[in-house]
């Protein structure tokens, strides 16, 4: 065995640098207008009017059918423009998580009236999703879920209740995973995802506030929610399966090691207003390069084996696993590299940022599957167990 | 190109096979008491390897770097204790810079000389390095940098950690048996030999790797293989994460030999293989145990040689620090741009 994760290089599109800069420049009039804090948030801060315009720059469901309101570019093309995004620390949270698996899952898997629904609405910005998995009483114990649709003339009623979902107060829809037949012991049998539309009466969403003093987090509460015929997303009793296979666009994507980035180049300059860099300030500075190199390398490279429709699931688990604990470090290394800091303030762009960032990096391993449960995965696709 | 050419498999196939029976415990103790490796070197050089990255027109095999990333593992896999990762970035580097290439191509060293006029003069550790025998060095610094084919004089043997050969030599205005420019200012020998080394380097780290998931699935403790408990799968996982960095680092740098020859791309692909010697080497003999620390097992000769190389060519601080300070002032509006192009990005 040479390795048990492959990373096959691919080969970027021409029009990469041209299109590279054409974000840059539609960013550099935007960014300015972003506070550190907001900045700090990466892709969970949302900015409805910010999403609009990237989507009318047509960079939301990049490589989706033009009948869809996609634009039909390549996988890679839309690499370029959502780490252009990450490393300025846009707030894309409108779109990105609708961009990023809601709307290639309804691509794959769903019905045509919901591709003519949302898909449109996604593209324009308009829409945003969020993702219903955990449950008050499942977290890493996906597989337990509780929240159940049952079928109910031609279409289904849906209660329970899924907790930790990131931006449902402003989202228009949320994909849930629930239980459509069986009981918790049948485990992944009997699970379906379900496409809620979060205006429908019985929908309750209740904040929750976090320790960065907002609330980004929400309990949604369904009582006896009314769901029409079209509501299932793909094949009923398929939903683990279904949800699985999103994961992996979720966890190798450059929002797996970007989300601290923008920290990045305020402590450079901080670093270069000082004088002369001292060896150790250098050296840090100079590994988080080369970890940055390598972790884009492994990630654009299983950007195109999901292009090619393989599954990197491993691949995934290894980027999220090395990913965030660079993430992590961020603000550490701003605190022990930045000069001049004062003790414990938030003042100034800095010192605001790493705060922002600080605050929120605990989520960073838990989100979108914890490290342990990564670690996990890789042990039993490496074959210990 | 990638790894997966049918002229790479092929090459790394051969070689594994050659290694797999060749290479043992015996050997590399004869090895580290001394006595060269002297019919497997004949071996290897049948298969004319050391020419792999010197172009056809030049007498070579006209291999890309992309093409070698699987030799370089096996190198690394099997610690081979011969100097062929060395000889191949040598037999590169002068025919980049238009030098003939001897058909012995010559050892070499990471090591920079001063340049007087014609001579050259320093300090130069040499893997293994054999008096009378030939070794490629750069000298000088930037624009005036040469590319250096000096005869080895008499040294003495440098007690290494890793215990391959390494003859410490002092060059005293030594007059050159050969010489060019450096196509790359200095650059070209150092650079290729850091990609190499981390080549090896991703080789050996994914042997300890392997050796532990094997160690993990057949040691039982407590009624069951070790493998089957939380605590070891979440060590080996952690190992496996810096295998694959490592990994693919080496890969990239692969790349940017071919397209684009730079120390950045050296530098990253050294730093991150080297980085990833200390969590891989330490998870494997947490694994292990105290079988793993004996003289009888061969994981030392893995984990002693990672520990070797992440020194060699640079380290991992070494080449951190360089990069670091040509990031910090660059400023950090270019901060982004730099991890682009150092991931081979537009």
């Amino acid at each position: 065995m040479s390795s048990p994760f492959r990373f096959d290089p691919v080969q970027m599109p021409d029009v990469e640098p041209q299109l590279r800069a054409e974000v840059r420049e539609f960013l550099a009039e935007w960014t300015p207008k972003f506070t550190p804090w907001k900045i700090g948030h990466s892709w969970t801060g949302l900015d409805r009017e910010f999403s609009k315009a990237v989507g009318a720059r047509g960079w939301i469901g990049m490589t989706w059918p033009r009948e869809y309101g996609g634009h039909e570019r390549s996988a890679l093309e839309r690499y370029v423009v959502i780490e252009e995004m990450l490393a300025a620390g846009a707030p894309v949270g409108a779109h990105w998580i609708a961009d990023r698996q809601s709307g290639p899952l309804i691509l794959r898997v769903g019905t045509e009236t919901q591709k003519k629904k949302w898909l449109p609405l996604i593209c324009s910005g308009e829409a945003t999703f969020c993702i219903g998995l955990s449950e008050p009483d499942s977290g890493s114990d996906l597989a337990s879920v509780r929240t159940r649709a049952t079928r109910d003339g031609d279409g289904w009623r849906l209660s329970g209740r899924k907790i930790w979902t990131t931006n449902a107060h402003h989202a228009q829809a949320m994909i849930a995973l629930v239980r459509t037949s069986g009981g918790p012991d049948d485990r992944h049998k009997g699970l379906s995802q379900v496409l809620v539309d979060l205006s429908l009466p019985g929908v309750e969403i209740r904040r929750i506030a976090d320790m960065t003093g907002e609330a980004h987090f929400n309990e949604v509460t369904f009582d006896d929610v009314q769901l029409g015929p079209d509501a299932l997303v793909g094949v009923e009793g398929a939903g683990w399966a279904q949800g699985m296979s999103e994961l992996a666009f979720e966890r190798s994507g450059p929002d797996r090691f970007l989300s601290a980035f923008p920290l990045m180049p305020l402590l450079v300059d901080e670093i270069a207003a000082a004088g002369e860099p001292d060896r150790l300030s250098a050296r840090a500075i100079g590994r988080t390069l080369a970890e940055l190199a390598a972790l884009r390398e492994m990630s654009v490279c299983t950007a195109g084996m999901l292009d090619r429709g393989e599954d990197p699931a491993q691949e995934a688990a290894v980027i999220k696993e090395v990913g965030v604990t660079l993430e992590q470090r961020m603000p550490e290394m701003v605190r022990d590299l930045a000069p001049g800091a004062l003790p414990g303030a938030v003042e100034g762009d800095l010192a605001e940022m790493r705060a922002a960032v600080a605050q929120q990096a605990p989520t960073f391993s838990l989100r979108g599957g914890t490290r342990e449960i990564m670690r996990g995965i890789m042990a039993k696709g490496m074959g210990l167990r | 190109m990638s790894l997966d050419t049918d002229t790479a498999t092929l090459l790394a196939d051969q070689l594994d096979r050659l290694f797999a029976q060749k290479v043992d415990a015996k050997l590399l103790r004869k090895v580290e008491a001394g006595e060269p490796a002297a019919a497997l070197e004949a071996e290897v050089e049948a298969l004319g390897l050391t020419l792999a990255l010197v172009p056809e027109e030049a007498g070579g095999a006209g291999l890309a770097w992309s093409e070698i990333g699987g030799v370089l593992e096996s190198l690394g896999r099997f610690v081979a204790p011969l100097a062929l990762a060395e000889r191949m970035a040598a037999g590169w580097a002068m025919a980049k810079a238009g030098m003939e290439v001897p058909e012995d191509v010559p050892l070499a060293t990471w090591d920079r000389l001063t340049l007087s006029g014609d001579k050259v003069s320093g300090t130069a550790t040499i893997p293994f390095g054999r008096p009378g025998a030939k070794v490629l060095a750069t000298a000088g610094e930037g624009e005036a940098a040469k590319l250096v084919l000096l005869e080895i004089p008499e040294g003495r043997a440098l007690p290494t950690i890793g215990r391959d050969p390494r003859l410490l030599v002092e060059f005293a205005s030594a007059a050159p048996l050969a010489s060019a420019p450096d196509p790359m200012g200095g650059e070209a020998l150092p650079a290729a030999l850091a990609v190499v080394r981390a080549g090896q380097i991703a080789g050996a780290i994914n042997h300890a790797l392997a050796e532990s998931i094997d160690y993990g699935n057949t040691r039982v403790q407590f009624g069951r293989p070790i493998g089957k408990f939380q605590a070891i799968q979440h060590l080996v996982a952690e190992q496996a994460g810096e295998a694959a960095a490592a990994k693919a680092a080496v890969q990239l740098a692969l790349r940017g030999m071919d397209e684009a020859p730079s120390w950045q791309a050296a530098a990253v692909a050294k730093i991150r293989a080297g980085l990833a010697v200390e969590p891989v080497s330490a998870v494997a003999h947490a694994v292990h145990g105290a079988i793993g620390v004996t003289e009888e097992h061969m994981l030392h000769h893995t984990t002693r040689r990672l520990w070797q190389w992440r020194d060699e060519a640079g380290d991992e601080n070494a080449w951190s620090e360089r990069l670091g300070r040509a990031a910090i002032a660059g400023g950090g509006g270019e901060l982004w741009k730099t991890v682009v192009a150092l991931s081979g990005g537009r």
